[in-house]
């Protein structure tokens, strides 16, 4: 016979599974994982000084969540030995008194933590201001802006990779330095891209963007709304969130996507060439509900499309940015073929 | 006429007897410029002599030496401040003192905590809560919802899970007092979250008196519920916005010149999902302002303004559509299953608003006198529809419609006067006019059945004297009303508190309530009474309640109390409709009630507190509530609807760092009674489109909650996260916002055990087949940028 437990040890049952893990992941939140920074190795210039100008804990390198016994998302923080402004100071320092000086002003300095399941993707973020110490004054040279990817096995230790990422950057912030001493930017062009020469930085934009699109037999917009860092490589990828309107012959939808791509090419100082990809789940609505049985599970729908669109967006500027481009979409209802549908599209946002 | 005079000469005799220098003043926040409420003046010296705030901030401290002295302001969660004040020049002096939030008490969410603005007379109010907004974030289940979280003190009780309708010490729903500033306020709920009108972004506070409450509130039986909105603050603009695809949130509060604040807040939910999937069009909205002029240091006049409105248009015909097409490919081929679901029809059409306006004005009239005077218009209507029609191969099995249509307007005007004659003894006198109309009209199956209109006049006068001698404090009112020009009734209150130097305090109250406004219950007859019906008692006497209560506090340590409050409400006279009547009649007219009586008792026991960074409440209520109607049962007494024997209550929250803090909810209580069906009666019935006989079945029931339901378990699990990185953190950085936070809650997280909230028989089953409210966990989160 079976018989069923009464409810108070069902409670019980469910005190005992979760308060020990309350309390347990506990413990993990306050963690914070330090960076240990490598011996200091001689440089061929001098910084001087750095300033620290961003507003988190001069320590602050990283953050990122992860639930701890699959229940309590926490946040873990990533942050050095020393200020940043210390590590500069340090990691960048020669013994020579003829080798340049110079003074950096921080103005963002973090690392984007994004992991799958098997890698663990790092991507550092770094807007820089360089001058140039001479005798009695100071020589405003310009602001580098870097956007380095690292990626490793998740098996190995966290700290592992911010430390090699760091230490790559450190050797390419380096070569870019002593490049820029040289004046190699106004010869290389490309290979300096990301840095700015005689232009103070600026910020991360944030883009509220209209994209109207149309086919033959079908039409819709896209909100969108995303932040940009500042461009640091000529080909760059960003992300943004989607709510989609589109309007079929016999049924509109509205869906949301959270990870729109966008995948950008820098023609000129102008132009912009991007590639979009969205996967937007959405609703349906039916104007043949009183004739056709349509189904519970024709409410859904899936929908993923791509946009080849060439942008007015000027480097750098904010205001507005507009352009055009060729749409393919391909969307799924459940007991529906699926379907192709080619449109035009017009996109027009204004950049904070 | 001649009680005036002998008040006004009373104030003169006392006024020329003091000789000795008198100190007064208004004690507020820094930061906000709100009053405070129980902060404590104490004068310095070798014996020590000192006051408290109160209701508006005030305090008058007579009696005093005319020397010079070191004066201490404090309140919890403030820093104190010492000042020094030199009476020997000028014997009357009045001083304007704001203290600065501390940052301690800022990371706990203890539950009665101090704060501004608040209800009732702290020295001698019992079963007095106070919850803050902070306290009912912290909830779960709460959702920013004031009617949620006030399910979480003890002696409170929710109707049903679907409704925000309340049950108090087992008095009915209708029974509570609720007011928005003062201003009283009717079916204060929005139907699509069943939830309070209630922007808790603008609340500075929720005050709950849920029994022995003073002469100066009134109206209600059970309690009063009084939600205290935000005035603005002085310094700088403040705001949240919670951005959402369904309900946004948004609240601002600024200055407005030098003497005046100003404080805006704003939802609106837009059902989308619903309108795509259902083709229904729902949404709701609400508005609150409010603007603050301080003429001066001691005159202050208040504007408030809120507006609600409710639209919801549900039409499940299309969902049954889906629904039948989806099932037709897995049933029997005999069985058309999708003509079924397309011969069901619901739909609920209902409409509603609130629009409150009120001026307040506040003046410190002398050094002992001060002066509160308030006007207000409180107008609410509603349009209710819900329309149920079933049909299969041209036959009807079921037409049925409701509709009812309701009007409550409420012009008031009121003032008080708190009067110190002496530094031990408070005057509290006032009066309150309220002009109401009543509207009710039904229609029923599409027949316009009778309507009602009634505009009585409520005059209400009270007076309240409270006396401090050493540790025994004293408060004697009485409340005066004449309803509708009938004759005059009295309402009698007393409390009293003894405090004893090692923390611990007993209390005790008694009072008579006499309610003229009922509110109908329809749950018999309306598919989704979320409403209350209100009719006024002009022919019958008022419902009345009588309160004796006993209570003890006390201080464990200087963060934890405990108190216990032992009550018996003797309920002389309650209402009910008759059922028996012709029902067309019954929604109309409030002549169609049967008199009755009821009580109810029981003993509620609460912790109060922080240990560390855990902080918050439990409580364990028993209790037993009962009434009697001589149309039920022969006028046998049966177990209250909403009588919960045992109630276990908790709310915690664990600040583990400054960024994350974790919170839970339980409740654990006793199954409500219920009137299960345990009888088959066959009937024929007529079918006029037909012609024909036809024989029916349906199960009955004899006894009025003879049965009585299992336990009930609650166990909620809610995050708060302040965002360090992403979207989150980037749009409030860019907005220049001070914060922004994730809030992540997760319900029902026993879900696999069902809490039963009925047991319904159906024919040809050999089994009652249980009924829960929710059957799985659910998982909701939201964003807030604070600025």
């Amino acid at each position: 016979m079976i018989t069923k437990p009464k409810p108070p040890s069902n409670f019980l049952l469910v005190f005992l599974l979760f308060f020990p893990l309350f309390g347990m992941g506990q413990k993990w939140i306050a963690d914070t994982l330090t960076i240990a920074l490598p011996d200091p190795v001689s440089c061929f210039f001098n910084v001087e000084t750095a300033t620290d100008l961003r507003t988190y804990d001069p320590r602050f390198l990283s953050v990122y969540e992860q639930n701890k016994w699959l229940v309590f998302p926490v946040d873990q923080i990533v942050a050095m030995e020393l200020p940043l402004n210390k590590y500069f100071e340090n990691r960048f320092s020669s013994d020579s008194n003829t080798n340049q000086n110079y003074l950096v002003n921080i103005r963002e300095f973090y690392i984007k933590n994004s992991s799958t399941k098997s890698k663990r993707n790092l991507k550092l973020y770094s807007t820089l201001e360089l001058s140039k110490k001479q005798l009695d004054d100071t020589i405003f040279v310009g602001s580098f802006y870097y956007e380095e990817a690292f990626t490793h096995k998740k098996k190995l230790p966290v700290v592992e990779g911010y430390e090699s990422l760091l230490e790559e950057w450190s050797n390419n912030f380096i070569s870019d330095v002593l490049a820029v001493d040289q004046e190699l930017d106004l010869i290389l062009g490309n290979n300096l891209y990301h840095f700015r020469r005689n232009k103070t930085s600026v910020k991360k934009n944030l883009y509220t963007e209209l994209d109207f699109f149309a086919g033959l037999n079908f039409w819709g917009i896209d909100g969108e709304i995303w932040f940009s860092e500042p461009e640091g490589n000529k080909k760059f990828n960003r992300s943004a969130g989607v709510m989609r309107y589109v309007k079929h012959p016999n049924f509109q939808s509205i869906g949301l996507g959270r990870n729109l791509r966008f995948w950008n090419y820098r023609m000129n100082e102008k132009w912009l060439f991007t590639n979009k990809m969205a996967f937007v789940i959405g609703f349906n609505n039916w104007n043949d509900m009183d004739t056709a049985a349509h189904k519970f599970e024709e409410i859904f729908l899936f929908d993923l499309s791509f946009t080849q669109r060439i942008n007015y967006n000027p480097i750098d500027k904010s205001g507005f940015v507009f352009g055009l481009g060729l749409m393919e979409d391909v969307h799924y209802i459940i007991y529906h073929q699926p379907k192709l549908n080619i449109g035009l599209s017009v996109n027009i946002a204004y950049k904070f | 006429m001649k009680l005036l005079l002998n008040i006004i000469f009373l104030f003169l005799v006392t006024s020329v007897l003091a000789q000795n220098a008198t100190l007064s003043g208004i004690v507020s926040d820094a930061e906000t410029g709100e009053t405070l409420i129980s902060a404590t003046v104490l004068l310095k010296t070798d014996n020590l002599h000192g006051t408290t705030t109160n209701v508006n901030g005030f305090f008058s401290l007579p009696g005093i030496e005319p020397v010079s002295y070191n004066i201490e302001f404090s309140f919890m969660g403030y820093e104190p401040v010492i000042k020094r004040v030199d009476f020997s020049k000028n014997p009357k002096q009045f001083i304007e003192v704001a203290l600065k939030p501390s940052d301690i008490v800022l990371e706990q969410i203890t539950v009665i905590e101090s704060g501004p603005d608040r209800l009732g007379d702290k020295d001698v109010e019992i079963s007095q809560h106070t919850l803050t907004p902070k306290a009912i974030r912290s909830i779960p289940t709460a959702r920013n919802d004031v009617f949620r979280a006030i399910r979480y003190l003890p002696g409170v009780e929710a109707t049903e899970p679907f409704s925000p309708l309340v049950s108090v010490r087992g008095s009915n729903p209708g029974e509570n007092l609720i007011m928005l500033d003062g201003v009283t306020i009717y079916n204060p709920y929005h139907f699509l979250s069943s939830s309070s009108i209630f922007n808790m972004q603008t609340v500075k506070n929720v005050d709950l008196m849920v029994g022995g409450f003073g002469a100066e509130y009134g109206g209600r039986n059970s309690s009063v519920i009084n939600i205290s909105t935000k005035d603005g603050n002085n310094n700088g603009i403040h705001g949240e916005i919670n951005p959402s695809t369904a309900l946004s949130k948004v609240f601002l509060e600024f200055p407005v010149g030098k003497k005046s604040t100003m404080m805006v807040g704003a939802r609106l939910y837009y059902d989308l999902q619903t309108n795509l999937m259902m083709y229904s069009n729902n949404y709701f909205y609400d508005t609150n302002l409010s603007f603050t002029h301080r003429f001066n240091a001691k005159n202050s006049l208040t504007l408030k303004y809120f507006s609600s409105k409710d639209k919801n248009d549900m039409d499940f015909n299309n969902f049954y559509k889906y629904m039948g097409n989806s099932m037709a490919g897995l049933m029997d081929d005999e069985v058309d299953i999708a003509e079924i679901f397309n011969g069901v029809s619901i739909k609920y059409v209902n409409k509603w608003r609130n629009n409150i306006a009120t001026a307040i004005y506040k003046s410190v009239v002398g050094s002992r006198l001060y002066f509160r005077a308030q006007i207000y218009a409180s107008l609410h209507s509603a349009d209710n529809l819900s329309e149920v029609f079933f049909k299969t191969d041209s036959l009807v099995f079921f037409n049925t419609s409701t509709q009812f249509n309701t009007k409550v307007h409420d012009w008031s005007g009121k003032f008080s006067l708190n009067y110190k004659m002496f530094s031990w003894n408070d005057i509290n006198l006032g009066a309150e006019y309220n002009n109401y109309l009543f509207y009710n009209a039904s229609t029923i199956n599409k027949i316009e059945n009778i309507s009602a209109q009634k505009t009585p006049i409520l005059l209400s006068l009270f007076a309240e004297d409270k006396i401090t001698i050493g540790s025994f404090t004293a408060r004697a009112g009485l409340r005066a009303t004449q309803f509708n020009k009938g004759s005059v009734m009295y309402e009698p209150r007393l409390n009293a508190v003894y405090r004893f130097d090692d923390g611990l305090k007993l209390e005790a109250a008694w009072g008579r309530y006499n309610q003229h406004i009922f509110s109908m219950n329809t749950q018999e007859y309306e598919l989704n009474q979320i409403l209350d019906y209100y009719y006024p008692l002009e022919n019958g006497k008022p419902s009345q309640s009588e309160h004796f209560i006993l209570g003890a506090e006390k201080l464990i340590n200087s963060n934890n109390t405990l108190s216990v409050d032992l009550y018996y409400k003797d309920i002389s006279r309650t209402y009910t409709f008759d059922l028996m009547q012709d029902q067309y009649e019954v929604f109309a007219l409030s002549d169609k009630i049967v008199a009755g009586s009821g009580k109810s008792y029981g003993m509620e026991l609460l912790w109060k507190g922080s240990f560390g960074k855990l902080s918050g409440w439990g409580s364990y209520t028993l209790a037993k509530s009962t009434r009697s109607f001589p149309n039920i049962m022969n006028g046998k007494e049966f177990d209250y609807d909403y009588d919960r024997r045992h109630s276990i209550k908790a709310v915690l929250n664990y600040q583990a760092t400054k960024r994350i803090s974790y919170s839970t909810s339980f409740m654990a209580q006793s199954g409500i009674p219920k009137s299960i069906e345990n009888t088959i009666q066959s009937f024929y019935m007529y079918e006029p489109l037909t012609g024909s006989m036809n024989y029916g079945q349906q199960y009955t029931v004899d006894k009025k909650n003879a049965s009585r339901l299992p336990w009930v378990f609650y166990l909620d699990f809610g995050l708060q996260k302040r965002v360090v990185s992403g979207f989150g953190k980037n749009i409030a950085e860019f907005f220049g916002a001070d914060e922004s936070y994730l809030i992540l809650n997760v319900n029902n997280v026993l879900f696999f055990r069902r809490n039963v909230l009925y047991y319904q028989a159906f024919v040809g089953f050999d089994k009652f087949l249980p009924f829960s409210d929710s059957y799985f966990p659910t998982v909701s989160a939201g964003y807030t940028i604070k600025f």
